[in-house]
């Protein structure tokens, strides 16, 4: 009995097409937009997911020794893979300095046990900076899809270091060399 | 009394739903899926088959026919004919513009094209965001607000909203959809709405420079 009698329908009255909507068209309605809701959540979620581990290389290690105004050193090795070179950029102050491939020698890190070989150090030569305080930072570079994307992994912790005004001449060959930089 | 309001009240909130789920969609696929994606073309595939699922389910649910929609031939003519004022006002500015800038040439879009590439492209892609926006969005916008300016701002609000962050598109297809809204409520026809659609983006790309027009690039392709 209850099964022939037609569901009420709502209706809009104002709308210029008709707009009706059955009870159990409008609870269809509801509970797909739910499900497709969740579905957009589930599949962006998964996506994120696989960008991060595709883009990143979680086995990255290394260290940032030592920055001051005459170098930035430290090493930088994958994990995964003990034996194969990382590629490392030296960041002053936030913008790009330099590149290099980590290949030397640290005889430390082969003893620790980290690598397959003792070439994963590096050291870039610090340009010339104004006198004052500097902040270097160093990332790994892990190349995916293709080297098409490029993400960084931070190196150790940034390090900060001071450049006397002395200091500043020396790189422009104008003064004798002098003492190094301080370091903090 | 109370209950008739009360039903109103619930078709408005579904239709509005309705409004947010597809607009979200468009904008998780220009933002999320294309950023982390690669370039992935194929990734595409997922929202743009759930979104018009739905569509084509909700428009089932609502007993909307095609001729509803616009998908008919009777109202051709009369669709074409509330069209071309704004269309000839609007072209005009931006020939007058271009030409002021030294940008107009009209054969832009045959570079690096087929002699069919954007006639055909700009016809189906055209038809394909009519679609949605009108057919979809549109209808209902119109649900919850009935015929009207407010109906018709919403629409075009959410077209120029999923052609963010670029300025020049998010401006011209703002006020794109202001009148093809207008045009639709009048005379619903998805056809004379793609032929508009298609024949402002060659004015566009004809009068205004690549890099004004970013590459007709959106969301975060924008910024690639």
């Amino acid at each position: 009995m209850l099964k022939n009698q037609p569901s009420p329908r709502l209706r809009v009255s104002n709308v210029s097409a008709p707009a009706s909507l059955s009870q159990s068209a409008r609870r269809r309605l509801t509970h797909l937009l739910f499900f497709k809701s969740i579905l957009e959540i589930l599949f962006v979620s998964a996506l994120a997911a696989g960008f991060h581990f595709i883009a990143f290389n979680p086995s990255l290690r290394g260290s940032l020794d030592r920055a001051d105004a005459r170098e930035v050193a430290g090493w930088a090795l994958d994990e995964a893979q003990p034996s194969a070179r990382v590629e490392v950029q030296l960041y002053l102050d936030g913008s790009f300095a330099a590149s290099r491939t980590a290949d030397r020698p640290r005889p430390d890190v082969l003893e620790a046990g980290r690598a397959a070989d003792a070439r994963h150090g590096f050291v870039f030569d610090t340009p010339a900076l104004a006198a004052g305080e500097h902040e270097a930072r160093v990332y790994a570079v892990h190349a995916s899809n293709d080297e098409a994307r490029r993400t960084l992994t931070l190196i150790g912790s940034p390090l900060r270091f001071h450049v006397a005004a002395r200091e500043t001449l020396d790189a422009s060959g104008t003064n004798e060399p002098t003492e190094g930089a301080s370091r903090r | 009394m109370s209950a008739t309001l009360k039903q109103d009240g619930d078709l408005r909130t579904i239709a509005a739903w309705e409004i947010v789920s597809i607009v979200s969609t468009a904008l998780l696929t220009e933002w999320a899926i294309l950023s982390v994606g690669g370039g992935n073309r194929w990734l595409l595939v997922f929202p743009f088959a759930v979104a018009f699922a739905y569509i084509f389910v909700s428009q089932r649910a609502w007993r909307e026919t095609a001729r509803d929609l616009g998908w008919r031939r009777d109202n051709f003519l009369e669709a074409l004919r509330l069209l071309a004022l704004p269309m000839l006002l609007v072209s005009v500015v931006f020939i007058i513009y271009g030409y002021l800038n030294g940008q107009l040439d009209f054969s832009k879009w045959l570079k690096g094209r087929t002699i069919l590439g954007l006639p055909v492209f700009g016809l189906l892609w055209g038809l394909v965001q009519q679609y949605v926006l009108q057919g979809f969005i549109n209808r209902r916008a119109q649900v919850i607000w009935g015929k009207g300016w407010r109906s018709i701002l919403l629409v075009a609000v959410l077209f120029g909203v999923l052609h963010l962050p670029n300025p020049a598109l998010t401006a011209a297809t703002f006020l794109g959809g202001l009148i093809w809204a207008a045009v639709y409520q009048r005379a619903p026809n998805l056809y004379a709405l793609a032929l508009s659609h298609a024949f402002m983006t060659w004015v566009l790309i004809s009068t205004l420079s690549p890099q004004t027009l970013h590459g007709l690039r959106v969301g975060y392709k924008f910024f690639g």
